[in-house]
C-alpha cells in the first residue's frame, strides 16, 4: 500500500553520483533548475534533456522508479499544460471554439512548461534518490555556515530538517500498520459511503497523530539525556571534504551552464 | 476445512533495489478449533505470513483457502473474510482512537452494517470476555494502563465475532500479570467457545503452555511443525535459529543427563514438579 511512495526516498546503488559531495549535488540541482527557466528554445531544452539523461544513467536509479515518483505531480503538470494552452495570448490561432482559442504560441508554451515541470521534478528527486537525508542536511549546514555570522541558527535549521526527513519513512510505516489494523476491523478508506470513509479516516489519523507526538517527545527526552545543546562546539565523525571528483563535478556544471547560455543567445 | 496455505511466496518491494523475499514456499493447514503457535525469531516472516491470512497482503505466488474457497479470487469478499478471521496486530493499543472504551470496541461491528442493538450486544459481550470491568467502559481508552488498553483492543476484534483469531505477539511489553491475563483469555476462548486461535510469538515458554501445535519459522520458511513435546526434542536445532525451548525442558534434560530417570516430553512447570516428586518419592 503506502510502501509504494517513492518520493524523497534514498535509492542505494553506490554510483558515482551517490559518492559526490552533497554540496556538489545541491549546487547541481539548483543550477539545473535555473537553467530550465532561462530560454524557451529547442536547443536549450535538448541540451537540458541530454544532460538529465546522462546524470540519470550515471546514477543507476531505475527509470521506472523515477517515473513512479512522478505520479503525484502528473495532475499538476497536466493542469499547467492546459492552462498555458488556452490562456496564452498572441501568435496565430490554430483552433477556435466559442471562447476557447488555441494559438501556436500557446502550444509551444504549454509544451515547454510541462517539460520544465517534469525535468524540475526529476532533477530534484535525483538529488534525494542519490543523497541520504543525513548527507543532505550536512551539506546544507556546511554550505550555509557563513550565515551563522549574521545570527542565523543554521545548525538548528539543519537539525529540524533532518529530523523531519528522518520521520517520513517512520510515519509512512506507522500509517501503513494502522491502516491495516483498522482494515482488519472493517474500516476501509477506499470504499463505502462518504460518512463511513470519513470515519475510517479519523480512525487512522488520530492514532497516527498520537504516535507522532509521542515519538517527538521521546526523541526530545533522548536528546536531552545525551546532553544535546545545539551546534556550538560540535565536531563531526565524517567531516565533508571536497575531492577530485567533486571539483570535476563543479566543472561539468559550469560548462553545462555556459553551454545553455551560449545556446540561448546564439540560436 | 478451515485455513489451507498452499505454496505461498511473498516479496517486499518487488522490482526495486530493496526487494527481499519474505516468505518462501509456505505450506500449512490450520484446522477448525485448533490452537496453533507460530514461533520464530524477529524477521523470520511470522507477521508477514499472518497478514496474508486475512487478505491484507497479496502473495507473489501461491494461494490461501478459507473453508475451501480461495481468498484471493476476484469474487471473494475480503470484508467478510476479515470478519471471520480476526487479526490483532502487535501493540494493538496504538490503534485505539475513540473517546470511550465502548465506542472503540463498537468500531469493528458497526462497520459490518449490523443493527445498533446487535452492535451493542456484541461489544458488551466482547468487553466482558476480556475482563474489562463495567465501570471502565465509558472511560477514555487513553487513560487505561497498557495491559487494559491491550485487552480493549482485543475486545475490538472479538466484537466482530470472528471464527478464527490471530494475535501477533499479544503479550509483548506487558508485565507478568498482564501477560497471564491475556493468555488465560485466549485459553478460555479456545476451550469454552471452540475458537480457532493462531498465536504468533518468539517466546517458547509462552506458546508451550497454550498451543496444541507449533509451527516454527526461520528466514521466511517453515522449518518444523508438530506438538510442543515433539518440537522441543530438537532444542539444539532450535537454538541454532535463535529460539530457546522452555526452561523446564532444559531442566528435565539436565536431570536425565545426570542419570535421573525422568520421563520424556515434559515442558510445563506443573508436570515437571509432579514428575520430579514421583522420581524422588517426595
Amino acid at each position: 500500500m503506502l510502501r509504494d511512495i517513492t518520493i524523497g526516498r534514498y535509492y542505494p546503488s553506490g554510483s558515482i553520483i551517490h559518492r559526490l559531495d552533497p554540496r556538489v549535488k545541491l549546487a547541481a540541482a539548483i543550477i539545473y533548475i535555473i537553467s530550465l527557466f532561462t530560454y524557451n528554445t529547442v536547443p536549450v531544452f535538448s541540451l537540458a534533456t541530454v544532460y538529465l539523461l546522462i546524470v540519470l544513467l550515471l546514477s543507476r536509479v531505475p527509470f521506472l522508479y523515477i517515473v513512479k515518483g512522478l505520479k503525484p505531480v502528473v495532475l499538476l503538470i497536466i493542469l499547467t499544460g492546459v492552462m498555458n494552452l488556452f490562456f496564452t495570448g498572441g501568435g496565430n490561432i490554430v483552433f477556435e471554439y466559442m471562447l476557447l482559442k488555441i494559438t501556436d504560441e500557446g502550444i509551444e508554451k504549454a509544451i515547454y512548461m510541462m517539460l520544465r515541470l517534469m525535468y524540475l521534478m526529476i532533477g530534484s528527486s535525483l538529488l534525494t534518490y542519490t543523497t541520504t537525508p543525513n548527507e543532505l542536511t550536512d551539506g546544507i549546514e556546511k554550505a550555509l555556515r557563513p550565515l551563522n555570522r549574521i545570527k542565523v541558527p543554521v545548525h538548528e535549521f539543519a537539525l529540524v530538517m533532518s529530523l523531519a526527513l528522518r520521520f517520513i519513512p517512520i510515519l509512512i510505516e506507522e500509517a501503513d500498520k494502522i491502516i491495516k489494523a483498522q482494515a482488519s476491523r472493517g474500516g476501509n478508506i477506499e470504499e463505502g459511503s462518504l460518512i463511513s470513509r470519513a470515519k475510517a479516516m479519523v480512525s487512522i489519523m488520530i492514532p497516527l497523530f498520537i504516535s507522532a507526538i509521542k515519538r517527538a517527545s521521546d526523541l526530545a527526552y533522548a536528546m536531552d539525556a545525551r546532553c544535546y545543546h545545539g551546534g556550538s562546539g560540535r565536531t563531526r565523525l565524517h567531516p565533508l571534504k571536497y575531492g577530485k571528483r567533486d571539483i570535476f563535478g563543479y566543472l561539468i556544471m559550469l560548462i553545462y551552464f555556459a553551454a545553455i547560455i551560449t545556446l540561448g543567445i546564439v540560436i | 476445512m478451515s485455513i489451507i496455505v498452499d505454496h505461498l511466496y511473498y516479496r517486499y518491494d518487488a522490482g526495486t533495489a530493496f526487494e527481499k523475499e519474505a516468505l518462501t514456499d509456505i505450506n500449512m493447514v490450520i484446522n477448525d478449533g485448533e490452537f496453533v503457535g507460530i514461533i520464530g525469531h524477529t524477521g523470520s516472516g511470522k507477521s508477514t505470513l499472518i497478514q496474508h491470512l486475512n487478505g491484507l497482503l497479496k502473495p507473489a505466488a501461491g494461494s490461501i483457502y478459507y473453508n475451501g474457497e480461495d481468498i484471493f479470487d476476484k469474487g471473494y469478499s475480503l470484508k467478510e473474510l476479515r470478519r471471520k478471521v480476526g487479526l490483532v496486530f502487535q501493540y494493538p493499543e496504538y490503534q485505539l482512537f475513540e473517546s470511550t472504551v465502548i465506542n472503540d470496541v463498537k468500531f469493528g461491528p458497526s462497520n459490518l452494517g449490523l443493527s445498533n442493538l446487535e452492535v451493542d450486544l456484541a461489544s458488551f459481550d466482547a468487553i466482558k470476555k476480556v475482563g474489562i470491568p463495567d465501570n471502565m467502559i465509558d472511560a477514555s481508552p487513553f487513560e487505561l494502563s497498557g495491559g487494559e488498553k491491550r485487552k480493549v483492543a482485543i475486545a475490538g476484534i472479538l466484537a466482530m465475532k470472528p471464527e478464527v483469531i490471530i494475535l501477533d505477539e499479544p503479550t509483548a511489553g506487558l508485565d507478568p500479570k498482564g501477560r497471564e491475563d491475556i493468555l488465560s483469555i485466549l485459553k478460555s476462548l479456545h476451550r469454552e467457545m471452540g475458537m480457532t486461535i493462531i498465536l504468533v510469538s518468539h517466546s517458547m515458554d509462552e506458546v508451550a503452555d497454550v498451543a496444541d501445535r507449533l509451527v516454527v519459522m526461520n528466514a521466511g520458511k517453515i522449518v518444523a511443525t508438530g506438538a510442543p513435546a515433539e518440537i522441543f526434542k530438537y532444542y539444539d536445532e532450535l537454538e541454532n535459529i535463535g529460539l530457546s525451548v522452555p526452561q523446564t525442558v532444559y531442566l528435565m534434560n539436565k536431570l536425565k543427563k545426570n542419570g535421573i530417570d525422568v520421563r520424556n516430553g515434559i515442558f510445563n512447570p506443573d508436570d515437571a514438579i509432579r514428575e520430579i516428586s514421583r522420581v524422588f518419592h517426595i
